[in-house]
């Protein structure tokens, strides 16, 4: 059981003037249990490749495999597909603060439950402990979303995915603009949401989140995948500034201690000063 | 010369919320000034009252010493805002379509706009994409675009707001470089930059800090990135250089913040 992908291609406005090839014959297979990032340029398919994974997008051409569903061209969008691929599958869109929409965080939480013909009790029971999930204060549950802060309402928006527990979450952006308490919370969010067995990918053009939760790194240029492996091998490659990367401040500053300390640890400046004492420093 | 004044401003929406209370401070011609604060703390709100896209519910805004209102016209011809939202602001079908869509507002003469135009679109390193439509570009080359259509506007203060968020890190890079180029042109344009990132702050001379609807912060990046307790109370991540300074002098390494990332290097190895 696993997430397949197969000669993916995807093409935006097909047979007309403006027909733009998104995602260029794409295969790949991510691992039982991922912590995966899709890194690039700005209109390099990142968005395009996430929106496969949980049938927002169809393929024009190949393949996506999730778990005993498969997708492709002939796919049929019928309302029970598409249900059952959501339950498995979360999407957190950039954001989505501005999928709100309910009059309370509550009932917004409870929205998707519902929609699921999940009984009322339940449904609330699931929202709760959503909620608790993602530590959004109980004081809140009544409130409007819109009176939340910026890092609340995707912490909200987040519960409302997480109250159907899916197995594999995407996220597009996570942390665009979101200040430093925000940032903390969600990342230790998805680090404990990983722990307990959720899988997650995430496209960002943040390369410290990257280097402090993810495992593996997509690199994606043009509608291709031009490099899928660990993360450290990644931001190793010397042709990085071409796909719009610009390593994290602490990965480039502890290079040049390759051969003293273990780089494969350094996920910030506190590993890296103690990879330093570690090594007698 | 004061360029801005602000006399106890305070923006409250629905008689209760209250988003800005009471603040007073100036900005001289010139300054090279970043807000910072976090989600909510009414940054962008404060970007929005000093262009007077909004109006404040109390207090007086001033503009090279005269009170003005949301119907000033020359505040519109002064002031310009970067949006967060490359694909927001790009109006014209090409490029130089772009800034000139400004200049012929203003009824610059049409002979001099070609001049304008690629001295602009030079000074942002985008002269060889003057031909381009706007969906051929990156996010970090759109805004670089709007800066070029603003500044041929010669305009007294333009304001980034959170401009570099929703770029990729390239991007980003390539608008910090335009906002140093901008410090050293000969103009004198005073330049505000709302942001989260805190390497963005360190472009800027002063940096005001938003906290509980007040300034909590005004003063100098450097003097705030050092103060650890400081940073604390306010909740405020420095940049990478002065993190990195303060973990190490706490391991016992003898580096100073004045010292270059090459020096630390050294200071490490001895």
């Amino acid at each position: 059981m696993a997430i397949i992908i197969n000669n993916l291609t995807h093409i935006y406005n097909k047979k007309t003037d403006i027909e733009t090839s998104a995602l260029n014959n794409i295969s790949l297979k991510l691992k039982d249990h991922f912590f995966t990032a899709i890194i690039g340029k700005t209109g390099s398919g990142k968005t395009t490749f996430l929106q496969h994974l949980n049938g927002l997008l169809i393929p024009n051409d190949g393949e996506v495999i999730l778990d005993d569903f498969k997708i492709t061209s002939n796919y049929k969008k019928s309302k029970k597909n598409i249900l059952e691929i959501r339950k498995k599958v979360g999407y957190l869109f950039q954001f989505s603060e501005n999928q709100l929409f309910e009059n309370t965080v509550l009932d917004d939480v409870m929205f998707a439950p519902l929609n699921f013909k999940i009984e009322k009790e339940e449904a609330k029971k699931l929202a709760i402990e959503a909620l608790k999930l993602v530590n959004l204060n109980e004081t809140l549950y009544e409130k409007s979303p819109l009176n939340l802060s910026g890092g609340e309402k995707r912490r909200a928006a987040l519960a409302g995915i997480l109250a159907l527990k899916p197995k594999y979450l995407l996220l597009d952006e996570p942390t665009s603009g979101l200040d430093v308490t925000g940032k903390n919370d969600l990342i230790k969010l998805l680090k404990k949401l990983y722990e307990s067995g959720v899988s997650i990918l995430l496209v960002t053009h943040d390369m410290d989140l990257v280097l402090n939760c993810c495992n593996d790194v997509i690199l994606m240029d043009k509608g291709k995948v031009i490099d899928f492996n660990d993360v450290y091998s990644v931001f190793k490659r010397d042709d990085l500034e071409n796909y719009g990367i610009v390593r994290p401040k602490i990965f480039e500053f502890c290079k040049d201690f390759e051969k003293f300390i273990d780089i494969n640890k350094v996920k910030n400046i506190d590993d890296f000063i103690m990879e330093l004492k570690k090594n007698g420093k | 010369m004061k360029l801005i004044e602000l006399k106890n401003v305070s923006l409250i929406y629905n008689k209760k919320d209250v988003v800005l209370n009471n603040i007073s401070f100036s900005i001289n011609e010139g300054e090279i000034i970043s807000i910072i604060g976090e989600n909510g703390s009414g940054k962008s709100t404060l970007g929005k009252l000093i262009t007077k896209l909004i109006e404040p519910t109390k207090g007086e805004l001033f503009f090279k010493n005269k009170s003005y209102s949301i119907s000033n016209e020359e505040i519109r011809k002064n002031f310009g805002m970067i949006f967060q939202n490359p694909d927001n602001q790009f109006i014209g079908n090409t490029v130089e379509d772009d800034v000139a869509f400004g200049l012929e507002n203003r009824c610059i003469n049409p002979k001099d706009m070609p001049k304008i135009i690629d001295e602009k679109l030079n000074l942002v390193d985008m002269i060889n994409y003057k031909k381009y439509q706007p969906n051929l570009l990156s996010g970090g080359q759109k805004q670089r675009v709007a800066i070029a259509s603003n500044i041929a506007l010669n305009l007294s203060l333009l304001i980034f707001d959170e401009a570099t968020s929703m770029l990729d890190p390239k991007g980003e890079l390539e608008v910090s470089n335009i906002i140093e180029k901008l410090k050293k042109a000969d103009n004198k344009m005073t330049l505000i930059i709302i942001t989260h990132n805190m390497e963005e702050v360190l472009l800027t001379n002063r940096v005001l800090v938003l906290k509980d609807q007040k300034i909590s912060y005004d003063g100098k990046p450097d003097d705030l990135f050092k103060n650890e307790e400081l940073l604390k109370t306010l909740n405020i991540n420095p940049p990478f250089k002065y993190e990195l300074v303060t973990k190490l002098k706490k391991a016992g390494f003898a580096v100073d913040f004045n010292d270059s990332l090459k020096s630390i290097k050294d200071k490490i190895w001895q």
